[in-house]
């Protein structure tokens, strides 16, 4: 998986979100998330939310299974935004209320493309 | 047991509702009882034919309870075996990764080498071995059968029933049914420390949502209107049974729930994916009375499996035994392969709440466990909303006391 901390133009105010949540798979984002404070999940939400449509957009018509690094980058951030959502929309909580974190739910094969 | 109002109300006659007994929850005589007498005698799910979909795949599935390691294979014949993951020279385990896509199994002891078929194919320094027929040193077989591509291994040799009588009036239920979702299986796994019961308990009610899922699911399942969960349908088919569950029709995502709205948006859904959703809605075990105020129906597969049905299709819970108060639970959902970036957001928002969801019911079983097992209480009176859970516990009772398989199947009360 790429390093490198290159998005696609435009999303420049995006780039310090990239190094803790352009992460490659749904386990790694959804410890991330859980194991996050709220004040990080909430900068990100508010950077991310309103730049959602121009997300998806800027990700048409590549093939989802082989981006170009930049557009991989973008996607991963995406993906983390799904996560992320459920704690500041639902809620007001990095983990479901109830629940803690650490836990020992894994995820052992995920979704195509990751 | 249909009723012509909404949901399933109390009736005007009392019913005898004895306490269900906890002493199966906690007794280690108990649970060798359920080794011996359940699983080893019942069709156990292990998954789909998809998951070794071509010639060459396998994957190793643990049943802790037997104490074995069970390998899958589809071989270049195309036909799908069951085996012991265990080498027949001196025991060792052959194959140590999850899944994959092999021309043959190499045990890593010694190099003895097997066809995907089980038999043996070669043996280093042969010769070596006196009185020795290869033919007889294959890895041995598990019975392995599949129905509606769900598949099942049997650990009776030979087993004492056939998958499809085992399966019986469920599967004339079931028959039929599309996977609407062709992509991969996302599997979240967690290690309990509960009975498996307990944990299975937890998925089979909905009378818990209005408290565990507040913030998750009480909007969609147990709003004003149902607060509590009551059931739309409650079905019993043998050792097998069902529930269809109330959802709110009207549920809409709150208006500052931004992420949420564009995750589920209807208008940019594409039109197959729409299409392939009102088929799977047209099959008679999918919201089975109809209802307008539905979210999703809960098939209770004897034992330890669950097939969860929703607009969505159809995704699993597995229950696996690993000791009186041990539990490995399993959560299979299935997926379509995604048209675009906003599609594949969609799932992994949708994937992302599922998570939530199981997490909120593991965290509480364990409570629950170290509370049975502290003898405060020897039974569990329950709500008529809980009666999966009745019929679940009547079936352990019968199979544990049934001399053979035939007297398992039968005498169940609908």
């Amino acid at each position: 998986m790429s390093t490198s901390v290159a998005l696609p133009a435009g999303f420049d105010e995006l780039k310090p979100f990239v190094s803790p949540w352009a992460l490659a798979d749904f386990g790694a984002r959804m410890l991330a998330r859980h194991g996050a404070t709220m004040e990080a999940l909430r900068a990100f939400y508010d950077a991310a939310t309103p730049r959602f449509d121009d997300m998806v957009a800027a990700l048409d018509g590549y093939p989802l299974d082989d981006l170009p690094p930049p557009q991989q980058t973008l996607y991963n951030l995406l993906m983390s935004l799904a996560h992320v959502a459920h704690s500041i929309e639902r809620h007001n909580n990095p983990v479901p209320s109830g629940t803690r974190f650490p836990h020992a739910m894994r995820m052992i094969t995920g979704l195509t493309p990751a | 047991m249909t009723t012509s109002i909404q949901t399933l109300e109390p009736q005007d006659q009392p019913k005898r509702r004895t306490p269900v007994p906890l002493e199966p929850y906690r007794s280690p005589a108990f649970f060798e009882l359920e080794r011996e007498k359940i699983f080893r005698r019942c069709w156990l799910n292990v998954g789909r034919t998809s998951d070794v979909a071509e010639p060459g795949d396998f994957v190793v599935r643990e049943v802790e309870v037997l104490k074995a390691s069970v390998l899958i294979a589809r071989a270049k014949d195309g036909i799908i075996r069951a085996f012991y993951n265990v080498c027949p020279h001196r025991g060792n385990r052959v194959v140590n990764v999850e899944s994959g896509t092999a021309p043959a199994f190499v045990c890593g002891y010694h190099a003895w080498t097997f066809s995907t078929d089980g038999s043996l194919r070669g043996v280093p320094d042969q010769e070596m071995f006196l009185d020795f027929d290869k033919r007889n040193c294959g890895l041995r077989q598990i019975s392995v059968d599949s129905f509606e591509g769900w598949l099942f291994v049997n650990f009776s040799d030979p087993p004492e029933i056939s998958l499809p009588d085992y399966l019986g009036a469920f599967g004339d239920h079931i028959s039929g049914m599309e996977n609407i979702n062709d992509g991969a299986s996302i599997l979240l796994r967690s290690h309990l420390k509960c009975n498996w019961k307990v944990a299975s308990d937890a998925f089979l009610e909905g009378y818990h949502i209005q408290a565990i899922h507040s913030a998750t699911l009480k909007t969609m399942y147990s709003p004003a209107e149902n607060r509590y969960g009551r059931l739309l349908q409650v079905r019993r088919f043998g050792p097998h049974s069902m529930n269809s569950m109330y959802g709110n029709a009207d549920h809409v995502p709150a208006e500052h729930h931004k992420i949420e709205r564009a995750a589920y948006d209807p208008t940019t859904m594409q039109p197959a994916r729409l299409a392939a959703m009102g088929r799977f809605m047209e099959h008679r075990a999918v919201n089975p009375t109809r209802s307008r105020t539905w979210s999703m129906d809960k098939n209770h597969v004897f034992p330890n499996t669950q097939f969860d049905f929703g607009p969505n299709g159809f995704w699993t819970h597995q229950f696996w035994p690993i000791s009186v108060n041990e539990t490995r639970h399993e959560a299979r959902f299935y997926f379509n392969k995604p048209a675009n970036a906003r599609e594949r957001f969609a799932q992994e928002y949708q994937m992302a709440h599922a998570g939530d969801i199981v997490l909120e019911d593991l965290t509480n079983v364990e409570r629950t466990q170290l509370g049975i097992e502290s003898g405060a209480f020897d039974g569990m009176p329950l709500s008529e909303s809980e009666i999966l859970i009745r019929y679940s516990m009547d079936t352990v009772l019968k199979w544990t006391s049934a001399e053979t398989v035939e007297q398992a199947m039968e005498g169940y009360e609908p």
